[in-house]
């Protein structure tokens, strides 16, 4: 990849508008949504090396960006905050996604799995993505990601049981 | 977890994207097409996604303007977030010294890594040296400049307790995380500064190994001093916390 002005430009708009289509979902914010996007851009301009290409750049976009959003969700549940221009609580998104209380229990989940799981999670649940794909993503085997999925299963059916003893 | 909604085997939206962006295989493009002509889910989930596209890169900007020097010079208007603070690199920045000291990064050694800071105070953004004043309820975000891939920790300390800022998550696992090589790399978190008055001791570790934090805060806590750490290089800010007016 270059980094002349003309080639940025036409790798942004390849593939900004599914970038920020993936991180309002994620958020439910369209303000940080945009800064998500602007940073992930921002950086890629900068550090172009960053992208080693090889896997294609919907991979490398899609990971910066959940990286992204996974580390704006968890740092929402410490005394750090984020900056926001506008709104001090998520909103949700005015596209096709999900609801407020959904987007609460989605974060809530993700901000419980440690790495990688988090990231599979977002890519099985919220991308609906296959298998196969999500390997490519992460450039491991298909059966890496059939393992990290059964983890998260295990783990939420664990928390159901456990919710079901405690009432 | 939740459950998915799109059927087993239509086309999923990263193929879409990979779609758009001309990344598939001829013989992958081949079975999408034709999944595409029988499926009709897909074939509208297709166009909304085109739609979408389309609607968005009307709103957004001529984003050759993202080269940082151009950046610096204007706010320009991002894709979305029109009045959103951005990275550092995209807002206008103003330098804020005190008069009389001495900004602290012409104390450093060249090519020492090292940290910088941009304050949000209500609507304005600005980048600060070491010995700035700053106040509660501002939000602090760091950059760093580091030559080579180090490992990274960033720690505060005021009058009252040391924390660490940087990893921010448990999923670090309570040690200094990698960060590649960069100049002036905005750090995707900020801290708000609470009423604690007086100054913040800001300790930026650049070390070889992925240290472990919590002994090294225990101790900047209890000591008021950042112990010795081998293989760290430390750059050292401060921010003269005032009350709000």
């Amino acid at each position: 990849m270059t980094t002349s002005s003309d080639s940025f430009d036409a790798l942004y708009r390849a593939h900004a508008p599914s970038a920020l289509r993936r991180a309002r979902r994620l958020l439910g914010s369209d303000a940080d949504a945009g800064e998500v996007v602007h940073d992930v851009f921002l950086s890629l301009f900068e550090r172009p090396e960053q992208y080693a290409g090889k896997s294609s750049m919907t991979t490398f976009i899609y990971s910066a960006v959940t990286h992204a959003c996974l580390n704006r969700i968890r740092n929402g549940r410490t005394r750090l905050k984020l900056v926001q221009a506008n709104a001090s609580t998520l909103v949700p998104s005015a596209g096709p996604g999900l609801s407020a209380e959904e987007l609460a229990v989605l974060h809530a989940e993700l901000v419980a799995l440690p790495e990688p799981l988090g990231q599979v999670a977002v890519y099985r649940y919220v991308d609906e993505l296959t298998h196969d794909e999500i390997a490519r993503i992460l450039g491991c085997s298909r059966r890496h990601v059939g393992d990290l999925l059964e983890r998260i299963e295990s783990r939420a059916l664990a928390k159901k049981e456990d919710a079901a003893c405690e009432a | 977890m939740r459950s998915l909604s799109r059927p087993e085997g239509c086309i999923s939206d990263f193929a879409f994207d990979e779609l758009h962006a001309g990344e598939l295989e001829v013989e992958a493009r081949r079975e999408l097409e034709a999944h595409l002509d029988g499926c009709a889910r897909c074939r509208a989930r297709g166009q909304a996604l085109s739609r979408e596209r389309a609607a968005l890169l009307v709103a957004a900007p001529d984003l050759a303007s993202l080269s940082p020097a151009r950046a610096r010079r204007s706010p320009s208007r991002t894709l979305v977030a029109a009045g959103t603070v951005l990275a550092a690199a995209a807002a206008v920045l103003l330098l804020v010294v005190p008069k009389g000291e001495q900004p602290r990064s012409e104390l450093r050694s060249k090519g020492a890594p090292r940290l910088g800071m941009v304050v949000k105070r209500g609507e304005r953004t600005f980048r600060v040296e070491s010995g700035a004043r700053a106040r509660a309820g501002d939000l602090v975000r760091f950059t760093y400049s580091s030559d080579a891939a180090r490992h990274l920790a960033i720690l505060g300390l005021d009058a009252r307790a040391a924390q660490v800022y940087y990893p921010t998550h448990a999923g670090a696992g309570g040690r200094a995380l990698r960060v590649h090589a960069g100049s002036d790399t905005a750090l995707d978190f900020s801290v708000e500064l609470d009423a604690t008055a007086g100054d913040e001791q800001l300790y930026g570790l650049f070390c070889d190994e992925p240290v472990a934090l919590e002994p090294v805060r225990a101790e900047l806590e209890r000591e008021r001093v950042l112990p010795a750490l081998r293989g760290c290089d430390v750059d050292r800010l401060v921010l003269h916390k005032e009350p709000t007016p």
